[in-house]
């Protein structure tokens, strides 16, 4: 249960942020920009399984791509088996669930932000405000409401993956990214103690449900004040 | 005019920036792909030690002897038989189910409705243990009709109410002009309201297609022998077979991505659709 709340936190905000500043990046007259839209969405498409097992390949500790770099940029100190090592297993994991995940907030982000009226820039703009100004008094607070439905969204998606880590790290080293879903799988088809990987599973539900109930009602609010 | 300039000058900086920030991003996206298909064609001597990302002899035997030696194929197969009978029973369903909830009146509507619906909030981890438990009991486990049985009806409520929501903002006169010349319910349904309905079809048929082609845990709790198993769940297992075998892998894997990255760039402008429409709705 740890493990899948820091993945989350990670979710919630180093892929978010992310996601809001590229699909900000792309909100403008900018060329390209079907192009980008286009390959941020890439990685989501693809199957978690095949994603991890990539990653897993290029994060080999033996004979990774990544490794292989620091190499040869003279970092070999930073050189290390990411997916076995206890102390950066669930970083990695987490990091790769974000590049997968990140082109979902990217697309909600700009529809979200393309929303948004030009007319109130503009009229700022006339007003004196600079950029920044702008970006905090007109972006940020029409945006809250996406971003809660994003967050909503991560949230409950994170909570659930464990195809991703199956595929990195089958949940070793030790447990070290062992989540919850994954603890449900081991209790059925482990050891078939069914009554209990139900159990597992209908409370694991319930807590999903009670998160996504919670936030629905916190955005409820924050959409009326 | 100086002014003019420094603005320029800024401005033309600034969008440098933001590609250099998109761009880069983009690489990250992209390169693991390639690097996928860079170790593809490489041999298993090779693997460790070249590094390059355009390997001098390309070894497409590779793929020869995944499709042959390592079953893609027929896991290739299997996982498009699932496919294509998931996404036509799906729609055939929550196409007749959509509109029999957008145009008649019958008891317990609403309570079906809702039902459907209610279902969509269950998160999977809740519900894989009891439809285990199901699936052995109606001895449907360890076979194709089970996991395509339990695949459409995952994909069910989100496709009715996608259907739904079209068919109620559906005029209602062409209907009528049918009806007036004579054609039956089913007629209706299968002359007008489905030709009309193709735009949502697409995205149903779409989101639904790649959401099975890359489903992993009902098929790895439902299949138990090989012959049997779509690709994802093969990978799994050939990956936790033969450890070292990365060329044979990263072909496999190759051959699984493929026809989704193949599909995703024709269909894009679905895809786009359906998340930020899916987004607005929920």
């Amino acid at each position: 249960m740890w493990q899948a709340g820091y993945i989350t936190l990670i979710a919630l905000t180093f892929q978010n942020v992310l996601a809001f500043l590229l699909a900000w990046a792309c909100d403008r007259e900018i060329r390209l920009k079907n192009f980008y839209r286009v390959i941020f969405f890439l990685p989501p498409v693809l199957s978690e399984v095949v994603v991890g097992l990539v990653w897993q390949w290029i994060l080999d500790g033996h004979y990774g791509l990544l490794n292989h770099w620091l190499m040869h940029l003279g970092l070999a100190n930073f050189a290390r088996n990411w997916l076995s090592d206890p102390s950066t297993a669930l970083t990695t994991v987490a990091i790769v669930h974000s590049w997968k995940g990140f082109g979902w907030g990217f697309l909600i982000f700009l529809a979200g932000l393309q929303t948004i009226p030009r007319q109130l820039y503009e009229a700022a703009r006339v007003d004196g405000a600079n950029s920044w100004v702008c970006f905090r008094k007109i972006t940020i607070p029409l945006m809250v409401p996406v971003a809660i439905l994003v967050a909503i969204l991560t949230v409950l998606g994170t909570m659930q993956a464990f195809v991703l880590i199956i595929a990195m790290t089958g949940g070793g080293p030790a447990y070290h990214t062992q989540v919850p879903v994954l603890r449900i799988l081991a209790s059925m088809r482990g050891s078939s103690r069914f009554g209990y990987a139900c159990a597992q599973g209908i409370s694991f539900g319930v807590i999903l449900m009670a998160i996504s109930f919670v936030q629905y009602r916190f955005s409820r609010k924050a959409r009326y004040n | 005019m100086k002014a003019s300039t420094y603005y320029g000058t800024k401005k033309v900086t600034v969008n440098l920036l933001i590609h250099l920030f998109l761009i880069s991003i983009a690489i990250t996206c992209i390169f693991p792909l390639i690097w996928m298909v860079a170790s593809s064609l490489k041999t298993q001597e090779t693997i460790f030690s070249d590094a390059s990302l355009l390997p001098r002899n390309p070894h497409f035997e590779n793929y020869y002897l995944a499709w042959q030696e390592g079953g893609f194929g027929r896991y290739f197969l299997n996982s498009i038989f699932y496919t294509v009978s998931v996404v036509l029973g799906i729609v055939v369903v929550s196409s007749l189910a959509a509109y029999a909830f957008s145009r008649f009146r019958f008891p317990g509507k609403n309570l079906l409705f809702v039902m459907f619906m209610a279902a969509m909030m269950i998160p999977i981890p809740g519900s894989f243990v009891p439809l285990y438990v199901l699936l052995n009991k109606l001895h449907l486990r360890n076979t194709s009709l089970g996991y395509i049985l339990c695949m459409i009806n995952v994909g069910l409520s989100t496709s009715i109410f996608l259907l739904k929501t079209f068919f109620d903002k559906m005029p209602k006169e062409l209907e009528d002009a049918a009806r007036i010349d004579g054609c039956s319910k089913l007629g209706i349904w299968w002359h007008v309201a489905l030709p009309l309905a193709k735009p949502v079809l697409a995205v149903v048929v779409v989101f639904n297609a790649l959401s099975v082609w890359n489903e992993y845990v009902l098929a790895l709790i439902i299949f138990d022998s090989k012959p049997l198993m779509p690709l994802q769940v093969a990978l799994m297992a050939f990956q936790g077979e033969f450890i070292t075998r990365y060329p044979l892998l990263m072909a496999g894997l190759t051959i699984t991505a493929l026809p989704i990255i193949i599909v995703y760039i024709l269909m894009q402008k679905y895809i786009i659709k359906g998340v930020t429409e899916g987004a607005i709705v929920g």
